[in-house]
């Protein structure tokens, strides 16, 4: 009897080792391609970033790899400091000799890195930090600044599809008439509220005053019932560092206003266990969501990071994804791993992503190697919170339901 | 608008008197500046949330939860960083002032490094004990910031009743006066500093889990509760509960008047100015015993 059971365990142990040696691509004996990937993984967003990098290797790996070399992730958590992120760069390339990094949240640090990434001669795609800036300091300093991409929406192209998405539902299927412009006061709202301060009143929406909210808020009150005083229909978000706060209070003081535009937390699936359901509600302008087709590896991409990591990506999910992929595809093209080569592949990179068709802005545009937006590249979508799960809401061709008000926002003044 | 800032006022400023009374005790008490009380809220609130919002726990077991999480917290502070500080080091006083503060930040540190690596680095908020709105002299205002305002003042009556009417709470007050005379009683004071780094620890779960229903907490902001709750407690003068409750309705006003007037970016402002004049001319803080 024992005999058998020994028989029978040797037998599936070699029955599963062949298996492995079967499924498990045969890497050559070539070094593997080392990508660092940075951001604070703690956070909602960073953990975004490192799932969407995590993902992609994984898929790379197990399908082959990139021309039989395998990509290894090496991790560095900047811990949201500018001085840390710079520390960690030049430790990822001059030690552990990466051949890209990519990642990075916050705006302040991806402009920090962008000059160490032209010294060191290595490409960098940004995936989590969208200041309009970044893309002009490339453009301004080209060709030395050659090396940074992005594969996340500038502030004014995510501006453009907060400004078409609330023409589209509060001004043309709520009826509403007037906003008043709320965003947090950090680099990358700068161009942000510009470019919708002029924008929104030309999609028939009249703007109040608009409010300029201090990062490290916690009450508010103050800010809410100011914006009530305005007898304003609507309150157009631009948040991404303080993402919780004003959602929680915003319902919890049922404050009788739509509460659409950009913020950066809620297009994850955790922002509902994070706000406790108080998200119920709220619209939120996202690089591509779980429900809607934007190209036909933006479903399955969701539902396998679902699967992996039982959260929605989030926007930064679909960005560092794809921003792999492109990585591959420009070593593939370019047939090297060194840096000028990736970069001039990069630029002349016309690849269907998660997220959208991806092709990169030129010297001469505003926002050099940032993707170009709209109608056939990148557009985006409009997700709305409705009994815990994100749908669809914008644009038209992708929308998988209709805006749902809260009980306490009236339908019209 | 002098409605809203009343009401805004009367709600922040009870939070802020619950979330600064645990710790201008313990410096009454012990003369420990715990620079790990924002983080010792934020860890109550963290595991409220936590269990609350996985179904384990209803909003009570929650509540009770981020209560006994409160004095886990006070009491490994008080184990393993207080104690054995006071016992080995043989300091001086002033020494043991420095090496508190600077031992009680790096514990901060730890604590919200462990918050983040187990709950991530995320805001959160718990749901409210009552959904639904009141109006309050024309303020539409959330039932439950107005509970939590109740229970507040409703723990500081019980706290002030314990102090000055039960005989464990009058060898506290003692220990605070004359904490020498009280050994020479015969009484243990490495008894009455553990009960009170527990009472600190209950006082400090219970603002915690409110103050994440009503603003929410994250690891990172535990910093940000140390700093308000210090500058309440310096203005009112440290190591007095009624100057603590006084100075947490000033800051609280003030704080509202700000935001309503000035403008909310500039809310923390004025009260730190108010704190450097009270530091200049009165530094014993405005009802400091020394």
């Amino acid at each position: 009897m024992l005999d058998h059971v020994r028989r029978l365990a040797w037998l599936s142990l070699s029955a599963l080792t062949l298996a492995a040696a079967v499924t498990a691509p045969a890497f050559a004996d070539e070094p593997p391609i080392r990508i660092g990937v940075m951001a604070k993984f703690a956070q909602i967003n960073g953990a975004a970033i490192l799932n969407g990098a995590t993902l992609a290797a994984e898929e790379i790996n197990a399908a082959g790899g990139v021309k039989g070399r395998r990509i290894e992730l090496i991790q560095y958590d900047d811990q949201g400091s500018a001085s840390d992120a710079t520390l960690a760069f030049q430790r990822a390339v001059r030690q552990d000799h990466v051949q890209a990094v990519v990642g990075t949240f916050l705006s302040e640090i991806a402009i920090t890195l962008a000059p160490w990434a032209a010294r060191l001669k290595v490409p960098y795609i940004v995936t989590g930090a969208g200041a309009d800036q970044l893309g002009k300091l490339v453009h301004d300093n080209w060709p030395a600044y050659r090396y940074v991409f992005r594969t996340i929406l500038p502030a004014s192209s995510t501006a453009q599809g907060v400004c078409d998405s609330v023409r589209d539902l509060a001004v043309g299927q709520m009826g509403y008439k007037s906003g008043v412009l709320m965003t947090e006061d950090a680099a990358w709202t700068r161009s942000y509220d510009e470019f919708l301060a002029s924008c929104l009143p030309a999609a028939g929406l009249k703007l109040a005053a608009p409010v300029k909210v201090a990062t490290d808020t916690t009450d508010f009150t103050p800010i809410f019932q100011k914006i009530e005083a305005t007898k304003a229909d609507v309150i157009v978000t631009g948040v991404g560092i303080i993402g919780n706060k004003p959602v929680v209070q915003w319902a919890n003081q049922q404050v009788p206003m739509l509460l659409m535009g950009y913020n950066a937390q809620a297009g994850a699936s955790a922002f509902w266990k994070e706000t406790s359901g108080a998200t119920q509600g709220l619209v939120t302008f996202t690089a591509a969501s779980e429900d809607s087709a934007l190209t036909p590896k933006t479903v399955p991409f969701a539902q396998a990071y679902l699967k992996r990591f039982g959260t929605t990506p989030a926007a930064h999910s679909f960005a560092t994804y794809d921003a792999i992929y492109l990585l591959k595809n420009a070593v593939e093209r370019g047939d090297s791993v060194e840096a000028d080569a990736i970069v001039s592949a990069l630029e002349k990179a016309d690849y269907v992503g998660a997220s959208g068709r991806i092709v990169f802005q030129g010297p001469q545009d505003p926002l050099t190697h940032d993707m170009r937006f709209g109608e056939g590249y990148v557009t985006g979508v409009a997700i709305q919170w409705q009994n815990g799960k994100q749908v669809t809401v914008w644009p038209p061709a992708v929308a998988t339901s209709k805006l749902v008000l809260p009980p306490f926002v009236p339908q019209r003044r | 608008m002098l409605a809203q800032v009343i009401v805004s006022g009367v709600l922040i400023s009870a939070i802020y008197a619950l979330a600064t009374t645990g710790f201008t005790l313990l410096y009454g008490v012990s003369g420990i500046l715990n620079l790990a009380h924002g983080t010792t809220l934020a860890t109550a609130g963290m595991v409220a949330w936590y269990l609350g919002g996985h179904g384990v726990l209803g909003p009570g077991g929650a509540l009770l939860a981020g209560i006994g999480a409160g004095m886990a917290v006070g009491l490994a502070t008080f184990g393993l960083i207080v104690r054995p500080l006071q016992r080995f080091l043989k300091l001086s006083s002033t020494d043991e002032h420095v090496f508190m503060l600077v031992a009680t930040l790096l514990w901060t540190i730890v604590l919200q490094e462990a918050l983040a690596l187990v709950f991530g680095d995320v805001p959160v908020s718990i749901p409210q004990l009552v959904p639904g709105v009141v109006d309050i002299i024309g303020v539409r205002t959330p039932v439950s910031s107005v509970l939590v305002a109740a229970v507040a003042w409703g723990v500081l009556a019980l706290l002030w009743f314990y102090v000055a009417r039960t005989r464990s709470g009058q060898r506290v007050l003692a220990a605070s006066i004359n904490p020498r005379g009280l050994v020479l009683c015969g009484i243990s004071l490495g008894h009455i500093q553990r009960a009170v780094w527990a009472l600190y620890g209950a006082l400090a779960g219970l603002a915690g889990v409110l103050i994440a229903m009503i603003l929410g907490v994250s690891p990172s902001g535990g910093m940000d509760l140390t700093a308000t709750a210090f500058s309440i407690v310096v203005l009112g003068g440290l190591g007095s509960v009624g100057g603590t409750l006084i100075a947490a309705n000033l800051i609280g006003f003030v704080e509202t008047a700000t935001a309503y007037l000035l403008g909310p970016s500039l809310r923390s402002l004025p009260a730190l100015l108010i704190l450097v004049g009270v530091l200049y001319f009165r530094p014993q803080g405005l009802f400091g015993r020394r």
